[in-house]
This record gives C-alpha cells, sequence and structure tokens, in this order.
C-alpha cells in the first residue's frame, strides 16, 4: 500500500472537536482517518488495522502520548507526528527523542499541518527504497537532501528551486552540518570576495532558503539562525 | 543682739585690745625682770670660771689615778719596769701633775677640796674622806660614772677612759678625750709623731708604728687588750697611711731611705715587722681591780657665792611669774570674745542664716597664706625676744617696748582672728572650697569626674542593655548550655593573654630577683618572654585553626554549599558552627522554597496557556473547514474576520507565554554572542517587512563588535519587536534610525522614530504589558512588544528604556559588555 492518498492516518486527541477537526482536514486530502481517544485506543486501534501516520497528543488520560508512543515503537516504524499544546523547546526535544518524526505545536496552522503530514508519509512511503541507495554524491539531513551532480536540492524527495548563490549557501551549510558559519565566512566562501557589512546581504539569501526549504520558516527545521553569531543547518 | 554684725566688729577689736594689753604688759614684765636677772648672774663668769678649774682638776685627777696611782703596790712602789716608771713620770710631769722629785702635785687653788683614791691608794689635799666631802656643790666619780652637782657641769662622763697594752712594750691610755702611751723600751733612737690625741708615739726607722688603731674604733680593740697581741702585719693590712694622716711624709721619707737602703725590686722589704720585744724583759702592767673614786668639793666662798646666785634667781623668776597670772584674766576675756566672734561670724540677721561678706569671697588661700606669715612671724619675734629686748633698750626708751610688742601682738591676734573667722564662715556656709583656688580646682575636677561617670555609666548600661537584648534575643535561638560557649573564643584569648601577662611578669620579677646585674637579667626576661610568646602563639594557633574552619565554613555557605558541618562540643567555634548550620537550612530552605514557588508559577501558566490553546485550536481548525465550504458571500466575509482574530489571539497566547517566562528569568541559554551581527541579521531577517513598509530605516552601526553575554534568541525578539513597534507607529514616509554604539562597558541600541499620532503616555507606561501607543486600538498588536522586549533584555542583564521627546520615540536598549 503505497499510495500517499490511500494512506490511513491515526488521530489521537482527548478533545473530540479537536479530532474531528483534524479528520475532517485529511480527509478533505483523501485520507483515511481512524480515531482514537487516549494511548490506549491508540496502541488498541494500531494492533488492529493497518495505519500509516500517527498524529498524537502528549497530554491524554489513561495513557499519555508519550507512553503511547514508546509502546508503538516497539511494534511499528510509521511515523509518529506530536500534536501538542506544549510549545517549549524541551518539550519538542523530548517529543522527538522518545521516538516521534515531527512536533507540531497547538495552536497549528491547518495548511502546515496537512503539508507535514504528507512530507512524513512521502518519506516513509516513497523515499524508504531510495534511502537504500546511497549516491555519494547525495548529501542528506533529515528530510532534505542535495544532489552535487545535479546541483539540486530535495525536500521530502520534493525538488526545489534555488538559485545558484543559495544552492552554493545551502550545500556549504550541509558539507558542515552543525557547524555555525559567519555571515564573512559565508560571503567569502560563497561569493569568493573580500567580505565588509555583508551581513543583510546574506542574511537575505538564508530567509529565501529558508522559506524555500522549510515548511514554516518562522520556525525552521533544518537552517538555522544562530542569533548574533552565524548560520548552520543542524544535523539531526 | 549677740547675732549683730557691730557686736562682733565691737568683740572683735575688744579681744585685740585685751592682746594688746596682755602683751604690753608681758613685754613690761620680761624687760623688767631682765634687771632682776641680771643682778642674779652678775657673778655667774666667776662661777663658770670655777667651773673649768673643776673639770681641768677632776682631769688631772682622772689621769694622776689611772696612770700612776692605779700602778702602785700598797707601798707607794710602782709596779713596772723602771723604763716605765720614767716614761709615766715624764709624762705625768708634761702633763704637770708631778713635781721633779716624782712625787704627784696638783697644782691648785685652795677653791677645792679634792680626794682621788683607787686600789687602796689615794691622793688628796684635804684629811676629809669621800664621803666627808660630797655633797649638794660636790662633784663625783666613781669607776668613770661621774655624778655631777647641781651647779657644777662636769664634761667627763663615761667612756671617757680606756688603756691597753701593746706586746712590744707600749701602754696607751686614753683618757677624757686625750691619749698618753708610756714606752717599756728605749725610746731614745726611735723618731716619733703626735698621734691624734695627743700621745707622743715613738716609731722604728723601719716605718713600722706601734699603735696599732685608729683612736676612733677604740672600742673595738678594747675587747683584745688583755691577750691578744698583735702582729705588724695585721696592723699594716689595716692601716696604710691614712690613720697617721699628719706621718705620711715621714713615712714616705722613710720609704725612700729604705730604698736607698736596700734593694728597691722587693717592695715587701720595704716595711719589715719590728722585732717583737722578749715578753719576758716586759712586764705587764695591771689594771687596778679596785674602781677608782674621785670627789672634788668646792669651798665654802664659792657655794656661798652660788647661794646667792641662786636666790637672787628665783626671786625674779618669783616677780615675773605673779606679774604673768596678773594678765590670765585679760588673757580669758581675749580668748572668750574671740572664740564668740568665730562662733557667730557671718550671721546675717537680715537673712538670719550665715551668709558669706565681700571679704569673705576673696581666695582663701590668700586669707591663709597671710595668716601663715602673721603667725610664723610673730612665732620668730618669740624665739628672739631677748635679742628684740635689748634692740628696744639700746634704740629706744625702755617704756616704748610694751607698746610696740602690744600692738604688734594685737595686730597679729586681729590678722589671725580675720583670717580664721574668714574660713569659718566659709565652712559655715559650706563655701570654703567654692572660695578657694585649691578648692575650685577639686571642684572642677569632681565635676568632669562626675560628668565622665556618668558617661561611662550610661555607656555601660548600653552596652548591658544591648548586651540583655543579645542575651535574651540568643537564648531564644539557642539553649542555655550553649550561651556558656557562646562566647567561648572571646573568654579564652582573655584567659591566655592574661595568663600570659601575668606570667611575663611573675617572669620579670624573678628574673631581676634572681639575676645580679641588669644585663642579664634583660637576657632572663628575653629568655622568658620568648618562652612565654612561643607558648601564647601555640595555644592560639589552635585557636586561629578553629576560625579558618568557620571562615571556610562561611565561604562555602557563601558559594551555596550547605552541607551541614559537625564540630566538637568543647570547640571554641561549636556555636557559631552550628548557628552557620542552621543559616545554612534556613536558605537551603528558603531557595528551594522560592524554586518551587517559580516551578508552580511556570507550571501555572504552561497550563493556563495549555488550556487556552486547545480551544484556540479547534477554532482555527474548523474555521479552516469553514473556509473551505461552499458559503454565501457575506459569510465568507465573516470567516475571514474570525480567521485573523484567531490567529491574532495565538500570536498574544505565545507571547503571553513568553512573557511569562521572561520574568521568571527560567529556560535562559546565555552565550557570548555579537551585538553588530545580531542587529545585520534581524535587518537582514525583516528587510522585506521593512520595505514593505514604506519606511526608511538608517542604519548606523559605531563598532566593529560588540561581545555580549545573551540568550540570542531573546534578544533577537527584542529587536524584532523594537523595530516592529517603530515600523507598525511611525508615520509614513519618515526616516528610522537605528544606532550602535559601544560606550561606557555598554553596547547601547538605540532605535528612533517619529511617531504617526500624539504620544500621550509616560515612558513607563507603554513598556507595561498591554499597554497601546494608540488608544483607538485600531492597529493589529497585543501591546505586549516593548513589554516583552523590556522582560527579555532584562533577563538577558541589560537594560531597556524608552525616551519621548515631542514627537520621536526612542527605544533603548543597552547591554554590558562583555569584555
Amino acid at each position: 500500500m503505497n499510495n500517499i492518498e490511500n494512506s490511513v492516518i491515526l488521530v489521537v486527541d482527548d478533545d473530540h472537536d479537536i479530532v474531528n477537526a483534524i479528520a475532517a482536514l485529511l480527509e478533505r486530502e483523501g485520507y483515511s482517518i481512524r480515531k482514537a481517544y487516549n494511548g490506549l485506543e491508540a496502541v488498541d486501534a494500531l494492533m488492529r488495522e493497518d495505519i500509516q501516520l500517527i498524529l498524537i497528543d502528549i497530554m491524554m488520560p489513561k495513557m499519555d502520548g508519550l507512553s503511547a508512543m514508546m509502546k508503538i515503537r516497539t511494534m511499528k516504524n510509521i511515523p509518529i507526528i506530536v500534536l501538542s499544546a506544549k510549545s517549549e523547546d524541551s518539550d519538542k526535544i523530548l517529543g522527538l527523542s522518545m521516538g516521534a518524526d515531527d512536533y507540531i505545536t497547538k495552536p497549528y496552522n491547518p495548511m502546515e499541518l496537512v503539508a507535514r503530514v504528507q512530507s512524513n508519509l512521502r518519506r516513509y512511503l516513497s523515499l524508504g527504497a531510495a534511502d537504500s541507495v546511497k549516491k555519494s554524491s547525495v548529501l542528506r539531513i533529515g528530510g532534505l537532501s542535495l544532489d552535487r551532480d545535479e546541483k539540486q536540492v530535495y525536500i521530502d524527495g520534493e525538488p526545489v528551486k534555488l538559485t545558484a548563490t543559495e544552492y552554493k549557501i545551502t550545500e556549504l551549510l550541509m558539507e558542515n552540518a552543525g557547524r555555525v558559519f559567519s555571515a564573512e565566512e559565508i560571503y567569502s566562501r560563497v561569493w569568493n570576495e573580500d567580505s565588509y557589512s555583508v551581513e543583510n546581504t546574506v542574511m537575505v539569501h538564508i530567509r529565501h532558503i529558508r522559506e524555500k526549504i522549510e515548511i514554516n520558516p518562522g520556525d525552521p527545521r533544518y537552517l538555522k539562525v544562530v542569533w548574533g553569531i552565524g548560520y548552520k543547518i543542524s544535523r539531526e | 543682739m549677740l547675732k549683730s554684725r557691730i557686736t562682733r566688729i565691737i568683740a572683735g577689736i575688744l579681744a585685740c585690745g585685751m592682746v594688746f594689753i596682755c602683751a604690753a604688759q608681758a613685754a613690761n614684765v620680761f624687760s623688767k625682770s631682765k634687771a632682776k636677772y641680771e643682778i642674779a648672774y652678775e657673778n655667774a663668769d666667776q662661777r663658770l670660771e670655777s667651773e673649768t678649774e673643776m673639770n681641768n682638776l677632776y682631769r688631772k685627777l682622772m689621769i694622776a689615778g689611772y696612770m700612776y696611782l692605779g700602778h702602785l703596790d700598797v707601798n707607794g712602789k710602782y709596779q713596772g719596769t723602771q723604763y716605765a716608771e720614767k716614761q709615766t713620770i715624764s709624762v705625768l710631769q708634761d702633763l704637770g701633775i708631778m713635781n721633779d722629785m716624782g712625787r704627784l702635785d696638783i697644782d691648785c687653788s685652795k677653791d677645792f677640796e679634792y680626794r682621788v683614791s683607787i686600789n687602796e691608794n689615794d691622793y688628796s689635799n684635804t684629811e676629809k674622806t669621800h664621803d666627808q666631802l660630797s655633797g649638794q656643790y660636790s662633784v663625783m666619780g666613781v669607776n668613770g660614772d661621774v655624778m655631777s652637782s647641781n651647779y657644777f657641769h662636769c664634761w667627763y662622763n663615761d667612756g671617757m677612759f680606756n688603756w691597753f697594752t701593746t706586746n712590744y712594750g707600749m701602754t696607751y691610755y686614753y683618757i677624757g678625750g686625750n691619749g698618753y702611751a708610756i714606752f717599756d723600751f728605749d725610746t731614745k733612737d726611735c723618731d716619733s709623731y703626735v698621734d691624734e690625741l695627743g700621745a707622743t708615739i715613738y716609731y722604728k726607722l723601719d716605718g713600722t708604728t706601734p699603735i696599732p688603731y685608729d683612736y676612733i674604733d677604740m672600742t673595738q680593740y678594747m675587747v683584745v687588750e688583755d691577750e691578744q697581741t698583735y702582729s705588724f702585719d695585721e696592723y699594716d693590712s689595716y692601716n696604710d697611711g691614712a690613720v697617721y694622716g699628719n706621718q705620711v711624709d715621714d713615712i714616705t721619707v722613710i720609704e725612700e731611705q729604705a730604698n736607698a737602703e736596700e734593694a728597691t725590686e722587693n717592695p715587701e722589704n720595704i716595711r719589715p715587722t719590728l722585732p717583737v720585744i722578749d715578753e719576758d724583759a716586759f712586764t705587764k702592767t695591771q689594771m687596778p681591780e679596785d674602781g677608782i673614786i674621785i670627789t672634788i668639793r668646792p669651798s665654802d666662798e664659792i657655794i656661798a657665792s652660788i647661794e646667792s646666785e641662786k636666790s637672787a634667781e628665783k626671786e625674779a623668776d618669783e616677780y615675773v611669774a605673779t606679774k604673768l597670772v596678773n594678765l590670765i584674766p585679760y588673757a580669758v576675756i581675749a580668748a572668750v570674745l574671740a572664740l564668740y566672734v568665730l562662733i557667730a561670724g557671718g550671721y546675717s540677721k537680715k537673712e538670719k542664716k550665715f551668709v558669706l561678706t565681700a571679704g569673705d569671697k576673696v581666695f582663701a588661700e590668700l586669707y591663709i597664706v597671710i595668716g601663715a606669715a602673721a603667725f610664723f612671724g610673730a612665732v620668730c619675734c618669740c624665739a628672739s625676744i631677748d635679742e628684740l629686748v635689748d634692740f628696744f633698750n639700746r634704740c629706744y626708751t625702755p617704756d616704748t617696748l610694751p607698746i610696740i610688742s602690744g600692738a604688734a601682738a594685737a595686730a597679729v591676734c586681729g590678722i589671725l582672728l580675720l583670717v580664721v573667722n574668714s574660713l569659718i564662715i566659709r565652712l559655715k556656709c559650706r563655701s570654703l572650697l567654692k572660695t578657694s583656688i585649691i578648692g575650685r580646682i577639686l571642684i572642677k575636677l569632681w565635676e568632669l569626674s562626675k560628668k565622665l561617670w556618668k558617661q561611662v555609666k550610661k555607656a555601660a548600661v548600653q552596652i548591658y542593655k544591648k548586651a540583655v537584648k543579645a542575651k535574651t534575643k540568643f537564648l531564644e535561638d539557642m539553649v542555655s548550655r550553649d550561651m556558656l560557649r557562646n562566647d567561648k573564643l572571646t573568654r579564652s584569648f582573655i584567659l591566655r593573654t592574661g595568663i600570659a601577662i601575668v606570667l611575663a611578669m611573675i617572669a620579670c620579677l624573678i628574673s631581676i630577683w634572681v639575676s645580679n646585674s641588669p644585663d642579664s637579667a634583660v637576657l632572663l626576661i628575653i629568655i622568658c618572654g620568648v618562652i612565654i610568646l612561643s607558648v601564647y602563639i601555640y595555644f592560639s594557633l589552635a585557636d586561629l585553626k578553629a576560625i579558618q574552619r568557620l571562615n571556610e565554613h562561611i565561604s562555602a555557605v557563601n558559594s551555596g554549599d550547605y552541607t551541614e558541618r559537625i564540630e566538637a562540643l568543647d570547640s571554641p567555634i561549636y556555636v557559631p558552627t552550628e548557628k552557620l548550620n542552621n543559616i545554612s537550612t534556613g536558605i537551603q530552605g528558603a531557595v528551594e522554597k522560592q524554586l518551587k514557588s517559580e516551578r508552580m508559577k511556570i507550571e501555572l501558566v504552561t497550563n493556563v496557556s495549555h488550556d487556552l490553546k486547545t480551544p484556540l485550536t479547534s477554532i482555527i481548525s474548523y474555521i479552516d473547514l469553514l473556509s473551505a465550504e461552499e458559503l454565501p458571500p457575506a459569510a465568507m466575509d465573516y470567516v475571514k474576520i474570525i480567521e485573523g482574530k484567531s490567529q491574532r489571539l495565538k500570536t498574544m497566547v505565545a507571547d503571553l507565554f513568553d512573557l511569562a517566562k521572561a520574568t521568571s528569568r527560567t529556560d535562559m541559554q546565555t552565550e557570548e554572542i555579537d551585538a553588530v551581527v545580531l542587529t545585520n541579521q534581524v535587518l537582514g531577517d525583516m528587510a522585506d517587512k521593512i520595505e514593505a513598509s514604506g519606511r526608511m530605516l538608517k542604519c548606523d552601526i559605531q563598532a566593529e563588535s560588540a561581545s555580549i553575554n545573551a540568550d540570542g534568541k531573546k534578544m533577537y525578539r527584542v529587536f524584532q519587536n523594537v523595530i516592529d513597534n517603530a515600523l507598525k507607529y511611525s508615520m509614513e514616509g519618515t526616516r528610522i534610525y537605528l544606532t550602535l554604539k559601544n560606550e561606557n562597558e555598554k553596547c547601547s541600541i538605540t532605535i528612533k522614530n517619529i511617531a504617526s499620532y500624539e504620544m500621550t503616555f509616560s515612558p513607563d507606561e507603554i513598556t507595561e504589558r498591554f499597554t497601546r501607543g494608540d488608544e483607538s486600538r485600531s492597529t493589529e498588536g497585543n501591546g505586549l512588544g516593548l513589554s516583552i522586549a523590556k522582560s527579555f533584555t532584562e533577563a538577558c542583564g541589560g537594560s531597556f528604556r524608552v525616551d519621548i521627546d515631542g514627537d520621536v520615540f526612542a527605544a533603548i536598549i543597552e547591554m554590558p559588555l562583555s569584555c
């Protein structure tokens, strides 16, 4: 069942209205929805049915999202997106490290929610095979990949249109994932010119790249600004 | 009437008058009696002459008795060698008490009858026995004890006779202050000198002299006179020239002679010992066993003259006495009057009490000095009354003396009365001290000391009160057992220091006592001092260590280490350590409580925002679903409005949450960042927005770099909010100015814009939560922007303020530079 459109998504939240809203939203996109209202039901549903993606809240009665997630991870390899009102960095880190693939804070933007669901499904279903074929010319960080032969950047398998400068910046940052580059360094290495007051220029480019590769540019997943220091693409 | 002042003055004058009468009369009596006494003492010169004669006679009799009669046997033969007899006779002849015939012949007028008896030998110029001679006017001496008569004084009292015999043939007599040496050997070839008492002492050419003592030390040699012999060695060692003061030159001559004769190399040969005379050839004379008795009786003529003198003197005495007795009533009256003046003096009838007059306010010392001068002057005059009388008799008629002396006595009495009266009045008024210099000084001193004492007392009371307060407070905190140990450190210090000081003093005293020279005393004191100091330091070190431990404990508490420390119960820092432990526990508790409440606050905010977010999620979700539905155009518009507002609500909830977190200052990730880089990043990030707003942003960065310690994300929020704010509320077409500069170890970033509306709020108000520049609240925004900016800046350790100058709105961010 590799068809993304026919994927079955399990929505878990103790708030029935939210479950219904998400269900309506995703059904509109053509997904089949299963509903659960606590962790136990979610685990039950997962045992009974074939489910491709889970949207799960953290704070729920009977069994909370984190416990349920740990249970699920012992059985299935499917993408799990946490949907929580907890917006702290520490909450996100906790959720992601407990086995979540993505973390969306409430109140979510419906468009973003759909985009993230699609992105996760694509990676799980379509790119799973591609993952095994490792090209040395391809740099890969999470859903972000860069093919140096094609000079092409993909986000969750979808090609992204970048200008030459933007591509060079992305390449530089991806080659040195995790390292923080100052604007001067980026400028001198990308433009091959001496830098002077280039912060603005570089920042503008970074912002453009972010707008293209990030689902939510305000809360970037890959290309991050280290305020007051520089820029980096974090190793996941 | 007795109490009035005038009475007292009259009484005083009367008393002085009485004294005048007394003194004048007395002077009169004395001057008259003088003539009478002169008559009585007419023959005194003659009497004194007789006395001298009598004493000479007594001395001669003593010499004759001791030196000659005492050595005669019953037959009147001299008991000794011929040579000694010859010598004795020559001495006696020299003294004029023996004639050429060798018979005693004491030249004496017929005025005295005398008899001297010794060893049953006697000599006299009368037939009368001692008993017959003795009487009221006679002088009698038995064994040197002289009984002087009432009228003749004998100068030769006991201790006047001593004698001794040396083993080389000399007998030395010391009689009545004169020395006589009798030699039992041939003195032909000897040199001689006369000793201090008049005895002729011979000596050999070898420089030795036979008299072995200084006559002053006579008594010392008396003991050995009978048996002990002297060698000249001993003698030499005793006397080295000094005794023979007038002989030193001779001895020197002798020495020179000896030196010429003998080898000069051997100084011991200069004074060879005198060859000891053969003892057998030298017969020692014996001291007479029976005592000597001398009796001298003056002639009847002398006795008669003495008796007449005596009766005349008695008559004069009686005259004086009777005359003076007549003066007693005057004296008594004067004394009574004076007493009255002294008792009643100073009483004021008007005030009915004793008061000071003007004279009594003069310094008392002056009075005392005047009084003392008068008194001692009078005493001196009395002491030299005879001379004064003579003087007056010579210079004036005898009648003037009584007047002058009376006046003088009255004046002295008057002065004394005034002085004593004044002093007594002062005493009565209890103002003696006040009116004297010394008294005033004493009073001043007393007042000063009283003041001082007051202050000391006050201070002491304060200290005591404080101490009591502290004690009470302490008691509340601690059980009484600990109170005893409270000041252990101080107590042990005082005790230790006290012991050390006492020990040092004792050591000093012992050192001075034990050692015999100042140097060794100082050395001993230094050694003792070093020992005491070392012991003192040794014991002090223990306390020092304890204090160090305490200090470490305090440092630990200061740096946040609240682990409890245990001290031994007898340790000097037991109580402080316990207190520190209590403090630690208290702080720990408080900190935990604070942290807990912070956590609770965050939890509350989190919960609230969660509770807000959940319904908001539904709202947004359903609006999204609704907007996808086919709706009438009007409904579609409504949905759009709801969508916008729900988005704003979403931002607001997020902002609120951020603000709460910033205020509680949790979740801060501080690192060293560059404010210049940050500013550029923010400007780049917002470039599109700025462009879209149609405002120009003029950027003036005056620093290469500005390192600050802050949370980059938070500072980004601050910049973003401030610039957003400037874009939102600035007048269209105006410029926004951003300035960054480093000054005073601070990085200051100023963002200025011209407001598009009239700013009616104060700088403080605008940074308050939910305050918005435009009161109509027509534009988007929730009023949290500047408030978040302020909170975040402060959370990062900086300051955020707003300046309003007319239409110019300036936000100033100041961050301390990290290097």
